[in-house]
């Protein structure tokens, strides 16, 4: 039997409690070592990990694999895994049988880790044990391009081993002096991962600064190569014409893992106004892949690039497949490449068109709409509502005018303006407005929501709620001032790829019609038309007017993924089905999506927000799912459909209003609670607004405009409270004169 | 405010509240997106908090430790390393209603979106953890409690994705921008497993143990190997043995020494790679 010694184990690193005994007792020990690994630890040692190993073997395997090869890869991830679980085993363990087992793991792993490293052909030796530090490299070292790493030995002497990592990004001060510094033990060995950022193309002389405790750090030189670049020619052809096309553009080094700009990506940085993420790297709130940050490109690209594999991702709206291919990179050579997204849908050719109605960005030139309008083509989405902004105090993401004639168009793809104000955060919400002739924003009774829904009306234009998914910003308080009366027409139930529908519903169920819609809110959201709402336009040729019509009939659906189509009867989302008495309504609803990300696909009919029947994709590559059944009108409701896909994304659509004459569609039987919710909300309201005037009347505001005008507007607010306040007990006397009436049709 | 991590967090967290920029509600969330990929060997969690301009500067201001208004490689560096600790402890995972432990994968990564300046900007800091679940489900409920930066209202999204046969739905469509949470509150995610992972073997015996249960090999056991490598025999005997020392060495030759154990708990995916055995 073989007996592992103290020294046998230092050389794998592993500090030995030095009271602690050691034996090997089983055969597990000798094939271990047979192996060249450590393992069969003695029963009373108390291993503890070499310094800064689990950092190293975290960035050895995530950030330079690159270093062992591709085919070492899957064995750096797993020995990764594996000395961070047990490292955390043995932190953990109670007692010293638990700690032996952690030891042996981490061993066996740290042993395995110290084996690869050892063996790999990049590794540069610096022997700092003698007068002079001596680098063994035999002439520059060739780096695969202008990010990479070095692994280094670093002998200082003695025993023991450890492990450390760096980062030097040469782009960032002092880069002149091109200083790589690394911590190292002050003796034994230590392995050294110095990963590099931004180097310069050609010869570069380093300066790796070797630190130790209690000594003086020293330096030694070593010129590194970066090979010249190539050229990569990209062209991203719409499926549509087989012509080239903006699109949404990835370029991603294999070597680290590390993102580049393409040469003609756009930054919208200026249009932004300094607001949300102003980067042109846009990560969309899309699942997978798709949440890494793309590049809007207007057109080809062309641009000089490090050798090596890079993948290239492009994606042109949720209807096309996003593709992602590798391509090579050699020194002084051109590579083309030409990616043509697939569509697996067609949406217009169904009539429906797409639209984001919540998009931030200053349009004040034509290069500044031409910019935009990039990146609408690249994102397939066909209208885009540029809001600009307001609160109490200003306004932001200026635009050069409103109505038709301030529209901007690219054929099927068109920029109209728009807004989002009154926004009020801490009290009322945000709402928009789309197809206005001009912004309206009146600070003196900024609170009175209902006045710029009518102006807005007065312009022939739609307005709505932001944030409706969320309920962020206390939206529900407006809602319920203002729905009843029918002064809003949609509702944002989709954004950030998240469907909200619990205020949504809450409104539907007491009866009042709502269009479903979508925003993405760039630049805070990811990307433009990350979700998006479809407006049904049938046969018509698609124009902004069109579109806007079909939207305020309600035919609409919002999605980050699946597309819908629902019907009751002939009804379409978003229309009535009155009905003079009670019969069977024939529904048939189909959601699918695309089949390489979306699979499966589960679709729901919902019939007062409640789900009355379920489908899902049978097939997993097929991710289709279909419902056709019938449903009793009984005495009228609402019923919609949405969709859930595999990868996350959703789906819902407008309800369609079933109304049986003389009665509401609303939830009947739900209503105490829903009214109970919306005098609850309107309860809010008086208390914001009393305590605003107890604020002002106390001279507490101070600069405060926000509330000081909350509480100089308090009365004509509190009439409005006052008008909900009658409207929702209208409505309970509706109930109780509907009530004879249903009971009679249950029976 | 029993954790330990939280006068870190909170600190960061509260510190350079007049930096505040004007009252923008959008510009003072910490959007968490959590993307939960569940396989048979293991579950792994990927949060991304993107700081939006409130959080951002405030973070920004804590890297920046010599306070000359730009951040560099270092500053970010010991901002990280300062943190790491104290965010692991405010992420964890429960399966079933158990507790499971949640190991950090790679360190965590900041993105400070091309953007080394302090001030309002938006930068993401992407966390990474895995956990070796004991058996899952089907039915059965994943939640991960998020618990990062509880002051700043959040945008949550959750990301789900099954691997190995496995079928993942995340939960029911919920509030995601919750309201600041309370001290001591975490932010949920849920998720339930529709169909359980396949348990695979990749490479025959390639098989590893249960966590914690480290096999120690049977003493029996060693001596029976050892009599069957070591005696002449029988034919039958004469190809067991060499089946068993081929098994031996491809074994060796994976690094999957310890299998040998008798104690397989559990069967699960071995880290090795795939390699089928000739037997």
């Amino acid at each position: 039997m073989k007996t592992m010694t103290r020294s046998g184990l230092r050389a794998f690193g592993f500090r030995i409690s030095p009271t602690r005994p050691l034996f090997a007792p089983g055969l597990a020990a000798a094939l271990a070592l047979a192996a060249g690994a450590p393992t069969g630890w003695p029963a009373e040692a108390t291993p503890s990990l070499p310094s800064g190993i689990v950092d190293f073997a975290g960035r050895l395997s995530h950030n330079h694999w690159y270093l062992l090869g591709a085919e070492q890869r899957p064995e750096l991830e797993a020995l990764n895994r594996e000395l961070r679980e047990a490292q955390q085993q043995s932190r953990k363990a109670a007692d010293e049988t638990a700690q032996r087992a952690a030891g042996e793991r981490l061993a066996v792993a740290a042993g395995r880790l110290l084996k690869r490293v050892k063996s790999c052909p990049r590794l540069l030796r610096v022997d700092l044990a003698g007068g002079r530090p001596v680098l063994a490299a035999g002439g520059p070292i060739a780096l695969p391009g202008d990010s990479a790493a070095l692994l280094i030995e670093v002998r200082a002497g003695g025993e023991g081993v450890s492990y450390t990592t760096s980062l030097a990004d040469l782009s960032q001060p002092p880069g002149e002096s091109s200083l790589v510094a690394l911590e190292a033990a002050p003796g034994g060995t230590t392995f050294a991962l110095a990963g590099l950022e931004h180097v310069p193309i050609g010869r570069t002389t380093l300066t790796l600064e070797f630190r130790r405790p209690g000594q003086s750090s020293v330096r030694v030189p070593l010129d590194v190569t970066t090979p010249a670049p190539g050229r990569l020619k990209l062209t991203v052809l719409s499926d549509d014409t087989g012509k080239p096309a903006p699109a949404m553009v990835q370029l991603l080094s294999r070597t680290d893992g590390s993102s580049r700009q393409p040469g003609n990506g756009l930054e919208f940085a200026p249009q932004f106004d300094k607001q949300g993420n102003t980067s042109g790297a846009r990560a969309a709130n899309l699942p997978g892949p798709l949440h890494e940050p793309f590049w809007c490109v207007p057109g080809p690209v062309d641009m000089a690039l490090a050798p090596g594999t890079w993948q290239l991702g492009a994606r042109r709206g949720v209807e096309h497949e996003a593709v992602f291919q590798e391509v090579t990179i050699r020194s002084g050579q051109t590579t083309q490449a030409v990616i043509r997204p697939r569509r697996w849908v067609d949406m217009r050719r169904r009539g429906w068109w797409s639209g984001d109605d919540h998009v931030h960005c200053r349009i004040l030139s034509h290069d500044d709409a031409q910019r935009l309008l990039a990146w609408v083509e690249a994102e397939d989405i066909h209208l885009a509502n540029i809001v600009k902004m307001g609160d109490i105090y200003r306004t932001y993401f200026e635009q050069r005018g409103f109505g038709p004639n301030y529209r901007v168009a690219d054929g099927d793809y068109v920029l109209t303006p728009g807004q989002e104000c009154p926004r009020t955060h801490d009290q009322l919400g945000h709402v928009l407005a789309m197809d206005t002739t001009s912004m309206v924003r009146d600070t003196d009774h900024y609170y009175l929501y209902d006045q710029m829904f009518d102006a807005v009306h007065g312009q022939g234009g739609l307005t709505g709620y932001a944030h409706v998914n969320s309920g962020n910003f206390h939206v529900h308080r407006d809602m319920s001032l203002n729905v009843p009366r029918a002064k809003a027409d949609f509702a944002e139930i989709l954004q950030f790829n998240t469907l909200g529908t619990d205020l949504y519903y809450d409104f539907l169920n007491l009866g009042c019609k709502l269009t479903a819609s979508a925003g993405s809110d760039v630049p805070w959201g990811g990307t433009i038309g990350e979700v998006r709402a479809y407006a049904f336009l049938g046969e018509k040729a698609f124009s902004a007017d069109a579109w806007f019509a079909a939207f305020r009939t309600g035919r609409t659906f919002t999605t980050s993924g699946p597309m819908l189509e629902f019907q009751v009867d002939d009804a379409l989302p978003g229309d009535e089905l009155r009905l003079k008495s009670d019969r069977l309504l024939q529904v048939r609803a189909r959601a699918w999506g695309d089949p390489k990300r979306m699979a499966p696909l589960r679709l729901e009919v919902v019939r007062h927000g409640v789900v009355i029947r379920t489908a899902e994709s049978a097939d997993p590559p097929r991710a289709e799912a279909r419902l056709d059944f019938t449903v009793d009108a009984g005495a009228g409701c609402w019923l919609a459909a949405r969709a859930y896909a595999g990868d996350g994304t959703s789906a819902h659509t407008t309800p369609v209003y079933v109304v049986r004459e003389g009665l509401r569609f609303w939830k009947f039987d739900g209503l105490a609670e829903l009214l109970a919710k919306r005098l609850a909300s309107l309860a809010e309201i008086e208390q914001m607004v009393a305590e605003a005037r107890r604020l002002d009347a106390q001279g507490q505001l101070g600069t405060d405009r926000a509330r000081k005008q909350l509480a100089w507007q308090g009365d004509a607010l509190l009439e409005r409270v006052a008008l909900a306040r009658q409207l929702y007990e209208d409505l309970t006397r509706v109930a109780e004169a509907e009530r004879p009436r249903r009971a009679s049709l249950a029976h | 405010m029993g954790n330990p991590a939280w006068p870190l967090i909170a600190g960061l967290a509260l510190g350079g509240l007049r930096e505040s920029t004007a009252h923008e509600p959008l510009a003072a969330c910490v959007q968490h997106r959590l993307q939960l990929t569940v396989g048979a060997r293991y579950i792994d969690l990927t949060l991304d908090l993107t700081f939006f301009e409130e959080w951002s500067a405030r973070e920004r201001r804590a890297m920046d430790a010599d306070g000359d208004g730009s951040i560099t490689r270092p500053e970010s560096e010991s901002y990280l390393k300062k943190l790491a600790p104290a965010l692991a402890q405010q992420v964890t995972l429960r399966v079933a209603g158990r507790e499971l432990e949640l190991v950090p994968l790679y360190d965590p990564e900041l993105d400070l979106r091309g953007n080394r300046q302090t001030g309002p900007a938006h930068h993401r800091l992407r966390l990474w953890f895995f956990a070796s679940p004991a058996a899952l489900r089907a039915g059965d409920e994943i939640v991960v409690e998020d618990g990062l930066w509880p002051q700043a209202p959040a945008i949550a999204t959750l990301q789900v994705e099954g691997r190995d046969g496995c079928a993942i739905e995340p939960g029911p469509p919920g509030d995601p921008g919750f309201a600041p949470a309370l001290p001591g509150q975490a932010r949920l995610f849920h998720a339930r497993c529709l169909k359980a992972p396949r348990v695979r073997r990749e490479g025959r015996g390639a098989w590893s143990v249960e966590r914690g249960a480290w096999p120690c090999p049977h003493p029996l056991l060693i001596l029976i190997l050892i009599l069957i490598l070591i005696s002449p025999g029988p034919r039958a005997a004469l190809r067991l043995r060499s089946r068993l020392r081929l098994r031996l060495r491809l074994r060796l030759r994976l690094g999957a020494v310890s299998t040998v154990g008798w104690r397989f708990a559990t069967l699960r995916r071995s880290h090795a790679p795939r390699v089928p055995l000739p037997l």
